[in-house]
C-alpha cells in the first residue's frame, strides 16, 4: 500500500516528465511501424509475387530481427549519431520482419481458386491487389503489424540510451539509482502502452473479412496521427547536454545542477556507452561524465570545476559481506593491498587501455600488479570460493581483475568473477543476496543510490571525503551486515565534461561558467 | 463464335494440350468431354487467356484474343471455374456485381440485373447480403453462375460448373441453368467428365485423352460410330441408356402408326428412346402415346423401340 502510495506521488510528481515520455514513447513506436509498414507491406507484396526473392528477403529481414536490440542501437550510432533518427531506424528494422513475413504468408495463402476468377472475370492486378489479396490477406497482416507493435514499445524503451526520449528514461534512471518507484513510473505505462496497442489493433483486426477494405485506410492514418506526437526535442544553437539517465535522476546529478547552480539548458537522456563519443562527435555539448574515465583522454575532454561542490566524493572502495570476512580473515588484509597504488590519473589512464585501446582488462589489470610487484603465482585455491562482482564498465572490470589475482596470489581461496552485473541495484542486490561476495562500490553512490540519505544528512556530511566514507561505512554495517574497507585512493565522481577546444573557445571552466553561458544564450532568442 | 487453331500447351515441356482444333458455332454448346488430367480445364482456359497458348490461335466472335488485352476480353466472356472462386469477403451481391462495376455500369442498373437473375436462379431475396461461406454448396454454385451472366457476355466458359454437386442438387442446379432465359442465344463451352451431362447440354463434343481431341463432333457420332476402342469405351458403361437417349422420339415419329387411342399418359417429341422405355416398364404399358408440335398422335409400342435402336446401331 505505502509502496503503491508513493508510486502513485511520484507519477503525480514527476507527471511533466512522464507524460513527455510516454507521448514520445507512442512517437517513436508509431513512427518506425509506418514507416515499416510503407516498406514492409509493399516488399511482402512483391516478394510474393517473385517467390525466387522472398528466401532472401525474409533470409536478410530475419538476420535483422536476431541482432540484440542494445547491440542494433549500437551500430546505428556511428552510421547516424545519436537522437530519434538512429533509434526509429533501429525501431524500423525490428518491425520489418513480422510484417514482410505476414504480408507475404497473408498473400500467398490467398487461395489461388479466388484470384483466378478475379483475373477470369476481367480484374486487373492492381484491382486484384486492392480488392482481393490484401483484404483477404489483411487479418494475418494485422497480425504481424500487431507483433511489431508489442516488439517496438519494448524495444523503444532503449531508445532512452541513445537520447530519443521515451520512457527508458524512467526504466534505467530508475534502475541506475535503485529506484523502484521511479523503473515503475516507466515500466507500467510501456506495459500499458504495449497492452493498449495490442489491443486497439486487435479490434480493428476483429471487424472481419467485410471491413477490411476501412481498415486499410484508417490504420496508416491513425498511425500518422500517433506519430505526428513525436516531437524532435531540438532546438539549434544552444548547447545540448546528454545526461545518463541515472544522472538526470540523482540530486546530486541534474537535480542538483538545476537548484544549486541554476543551470538551464537543453538536455537529453543518453547512455553512458556512447555519451564520449557523441560529444567527441559534436552531438552533444555537454555530458555527464565520471572524472577517471578513460574515454576523457580517448576523445579529449576536459572536466568542468565543481565550483559549488554539488558532486559528493566517490572514492572506490571494496564491500563485503560480513559473514565471507569472519570466514576467511586473511581476506581483508589482501583486499586492502591496492590502497594508496591507484589516483584519479593513474585510473584513467587503465581505463584508457581498455575502454580506448581496447586492451583486455584482464591484461590491464595483471600488467599493472606485476608493474606493482603485487603480483603473485596462484596459490592451490581450495580452501573455499570468493564470489566477486562487477557493474557493466571497465574500471570494475580492472578492479575485479586486480582482486582475483590478489586473492588467488595471497590466499588459499578460489576466485569466481560475476562481471557486468548491471547498474548498481543489481550488484547491490546480488551481494545483500549472498549470490557475490564483495564488489567494488564508490562513497558516492552508497550515500546517495543505496542509503539514499536525506537533505539534513547530506548537509552534515558536506562533500568531505572522511565523513561521507566513515558514514557510509557504518551505515552498510548497521542496515545490511556489509563491510567498506579502506578506499582504494582514485575518486571516480561525477563531473560536467566538454571538448577541450569548445570549451576553451567560450572560455568555460567551471560550471558555473557554463550556466552564465547557457542563460545568456537562452535569453537572447 | 470461336474457333480454336492447333492450339497446345505445354508446361515446362510436358504437354498438356496437344494440337486442339475446335469450332464452335454462334449459340452453340460445345462439350469437352474426358477423364480427369486430360486437358480440359487447360483448354478451357486458354480461350480467355488465363494460360496463354504455347502455340496455335484462337478466335472469338472474328477477334484473335492474343491481340487483344486479356482483362478486357475476360469482361466479354463469362467465367464459371471449377471450383465456384467466390470471393469470401463479399456478400452475395457484390460477387454477382464485380463484372458490370468494372464495366462502370449504373448502381440501380445493377441491382435490377441481380435481383432478376437471382428470382431466375431459384436464389431468395434475402440471400443478397449473405456471405458465400453461409451458402451452401448448391447456392454457391447458383451465384457463381448467376455472376458470370450478369454482364450478358455473348460467350460463357463453364468449367465443370456441376461438378461439386451431389447427383439431386446437381440435377435441380443443371436444370434451373438449362432454363435461364439468357442462355439460349449464349455461345458456350462446357468442361466436364460427365457424359450424360456432356448429352443432355452438348451440340457438338470434343472427347479429349492424354491433351488430344480423340472424336469430335455430335453424340450420335460418338456413340454410334466410335474413332477408335478409346472412345467406345469411354460410353461402354453406360452404352446402352445413352444410346436410348439420344435417339429422339422426333427422329421416329414419321414411321410410327397413327393412334387412335386416347391414353392418359403422353410424351413429346422431344424426349427420347429412354423415356419412353422408362413410362412403359414402370407403368406396365403395351403403347405410349407421342405428340408433336401440331398436335400430331402417334402410338409407340416396345417392338418400335427395338426396332429403331437396331436401326441407329447399324447405321452407325
Ligand atoms: N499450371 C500447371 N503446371 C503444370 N502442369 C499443369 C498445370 N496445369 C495443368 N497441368 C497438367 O496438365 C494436365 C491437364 O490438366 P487439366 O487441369 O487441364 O486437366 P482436366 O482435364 O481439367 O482434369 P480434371 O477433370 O481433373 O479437372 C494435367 O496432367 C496437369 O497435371
Ligand atoms: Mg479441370
Amino acid at each position: 500500500m505505502d509502496e503503491q502510495q508513493s508510486l502513485w506521488a511520484f507519477m503525480t510528481q514527476q507527471s511533466g516528465k512522464l507524460w513527455s515520455q510516454t507521448v514520445a514513447h507512442i512517437g517513436l513506436t508509431c513512427i518506425s511501424l509506418l514507416i515499416a509498414i510503407a516498406v514492409g507491406l509493399p516488399l511482402g507484396i512483391w516478394i510474393a509475387r517473385r517467390k525466387k526473392a522472398a528466401w532472401l528477403v525474409l533470409g536478410v529481414a530475419g538476420i535483422l530481427q536476431t541482432i540484440p536490440s542494445i547491440a542494433l542501437l549500437g551500430f546505428m550510432i556511428p552510421l547516424l549519431g545519436i537522437g530519434a533518427l538512429p533509434a526509429i531506424t533501429a525501431l524500423f528494422l525490428y518491425a520489418l520482419l513480422p510484417i514482410i513475413r505476414n504480408t507475404y504468408t497473408g498473400i500467398t495463402n490467398v487461395d489461388p481458386a479466388i484470384t483466378e476468377s478475379a483475373r477470369g472475370m476481367g480484374m486487373t492486378p492492381w484491382q486484384i491487389l486492392a480488392s482481393v489479396e490484401l483484404p483477404l490477406a489483411m487479418p494475418v497482416i494485422l497480425a504481424g503489424i500487431r507483433t511489431a507493435t508489442v516488439i517496438n514499445v519494448g524495444v523503444a524503451t532503449l531508445a532512452a540510451y541513445i537520447a530519443a526520449g521515451g520512457l527508458g528514461e524512467f526504466i534505467f534512471g530508475g534502475i541506475a539509482l535503485n529506484n523502484t518507484q521511479m523503473i515503475l513510473a516507466g515500466a507500467i505505462p510501456a506495459a500499458l502502452l504495449a497492452v493498449v496497442l495490442d489491443f486497439l489493433l486487435s479490434l480493428v483486426q476483429k471487424t472481419g473479412l467485410r471491413k477490411m477494405r476501412k481498415v486499410s485506410v484508417i490504420l496508416p492514418v491513425l498511425l500518422l496521427l500517433l506519430s505526428s506526437f513525436y516531437l524532435i526535442p531540438y532546438t539549434k544553437g544552444n548547447l545540448l547536454a546528454g545526461f545518463t539517465p541515472e544522472f538526470m535522476g540523482r540530486e546530486d546529478g541534474y537535480l542538483g545542477l538545476k537548484t544549486k547552480y541554476g543551470l538551464d539548458m537543453q538536455t537529453v537522456v543518453i547512455s553512458d556507452a556512447v555519451m564520449y563519443k557523441a560529444a567527441f562527435e559534436k552531438k552533444l555539448d555537454v555530458i555527464s561524465g565520471y572524472s577517471t574515465d578513460g574515454r576523457l583522454k580517448a576523445f579529449d575532454l576536459i572536466t568542468l570545476d565543481d565550483d559549488q561542490s554539488i558532486f559528493p566524493p566517490y572514492y572506490a572502495a571494496p564491500v563485503v559481506r560480513t559473514a565471507v570476512l569472519n570466514q576467511y580473515p586473511e581476506l581483508q588484509p589482501v583486499l586492502e593491498k591496492l590502497t594508496g597504488h591507484i589516483n584519479d590519473s593513474v585510473m584513467t589512464e587503465l581505463n584508457y587501455r581498455v575502454d580506448y585501446l581496447k586492451q583486455a582488462p584482464e591484461r590491464v589489470a595483471h600488467d599493472f600488479l606485476v608493474s606493482k610487484k603485487l603480483f603473485q603465482t596462484p596459490h592451490s585455491g581450495n580452501k573455499g570460493r570468493i564470489r566477486l562482482g562487477s557493474k557493466i564498465f571497465a574500471e570494475q572490470y580492472i578492479l575485479i581483475q586486480m582482486y582475483k589475482e590478489l586473492i588467488e596470489g595471497n590466499t588459499d581461496l578460489a576466485v569466481d568473477t560475476k562481471t557486468g552485473l548491471g547498474g548498481t541495484k543489481i550488484c547491490f542486490d546480488a551481494l545483500t543476496n549472498g549470490e557475490i561476495d564483495m564488489y567494488p562500490e564508490y562513497t558516492g553512490t552508497g550515500l546517495l543510490a543505496i542509503l539514499k540519505a536525506d537533505r539534513a544528512t547530506l548537509q552534515s556530511l558536506g562533500g568531505d571525503r572522511e565523513k561521507v566514507y566513515n558514514y557510509v561505512k557504518q551505515e552498510f554495517l548497521n542496515r545490511y551486515k556489509l563491510q567498506w574497507l579502506r578506499p582504494i585512493g582514485f575518486n571516480n565522481a561525477y563531473a560536467l565534461m566538454m571538448r577541450r577546444a569548445q570549451a576553451q573557445s567560450l572560455n568555460i571552466h567551471s560550471i558555473t561558467d557554463l550556466k552564465n553561458h547557457a542563460t545568456n544564450g537562452n535569453h537572447r532568442h | 463464335m470461336i474457333v480454336a487453331d492447333h492450339i497446345s500447351k505445354h508446361f515446362n515441356g510436358i504437354e498438356a494440350v496437344s494440337d486442339v482444333s475446335f469450332r464452335v458455332g454462334a449459340g452453340e454448346t460445345m462439350v469437352l468431354l474426358g477423364t480427369s488430367g486430360c486437358g480440359k480445364t487447360t483448354t478451357l482456359k486458354m480461350l480467355n487467356r488465363l494460360i496463354e497458348a504455347t502455340s496455335g490461335s484462337i478466335e472469338i466472335l472474328g477477334r484473335r484474343i492474343s491481340e487483344e488485352k486479356p482483362e478486357i476480353l475476360r469482361r466479354s466472356i463469362g467465367y464459371v471455374s471449377q471450383n465456384n472462386g467466390l470471393f469470401p469477403h463479399y456478400t452475395v451481391s457484390e460477387n454477382i456485381a464485380v463484372v458490370p462495376k468494372l464495366l462502370g455500369w449504373a448502381a440501380n442498373d445493377i441491382q435490377e440485373h441481380t435481383e432478376r437473375l437471382l428470382e431466375q436462379l431459384k436464389l431468395p431475396e434475402n440471400f443478397r447480403q449473405k456471405y458465400p461461406s453461409e451458402l451452401s454448396g448448391g447456392q454457391q454454385q447458383r451465384v457463381a453462375i448467376a455472376r458470370a451472366l450478369i454482364a450478358d457476355p455473348p460467350v460463357l466458359l463453364l468449367d465443370e460448373p456441376f461438378g461439386a454437386l451431389d447427383p439431386v442438387t446437381r440435377a435441380s442446379v443443371r436444370k434451373d441453368f438449362a432454363e435461364l432465359p439468357a442462355l439460349k442465344q449464349k455461345t458456350m463451352v462446357l468442361v466436364t467428365h460427365d457424359v450424360q451431362e456432356a448429352l443432355e447440354m452438348g451440340d457438338h463434343i470434343c472427347l479429349m485423352d492424354k491433351g488430344r481431341i480423340v472424336q469430335s463432333g455430335a453424340s450420335a457420332d460418338l456413340l454410334f460410330k466410335p474413332a477408335n476402342d478409346f472412345v467406345r469405351s469411354f460410353f461402354d458403361q453406360q452404352r446402352f441408356l445413352l444410346e436410348l437417349k439420344i435417339i429422339s422420339l422426333r427422329s421416329i415419329f414419321n414411321v410410327l402408326p397413327n393412334s387412335k387411342a386416347t391414353y392418359q399418359y403422353y410424351l413429346t417429341t422431344e424426349q427420347n428412346l429412354w423415356d419412353a422405355l422408362e413410362i412403359l416398364s414402370v407403368r406396365h404399358l403395351n403403347e405410349v402415346i407421342i405428340r408433336n408440335e401440331k398436335g400430331e398422335s402417334r402410338s409407340l409400342a416396345m417392338a418400335d423401340i427395338q426396332r429403331a435402336y437396331h436401326q441407329a446401331k447399324q447405321q452407325g
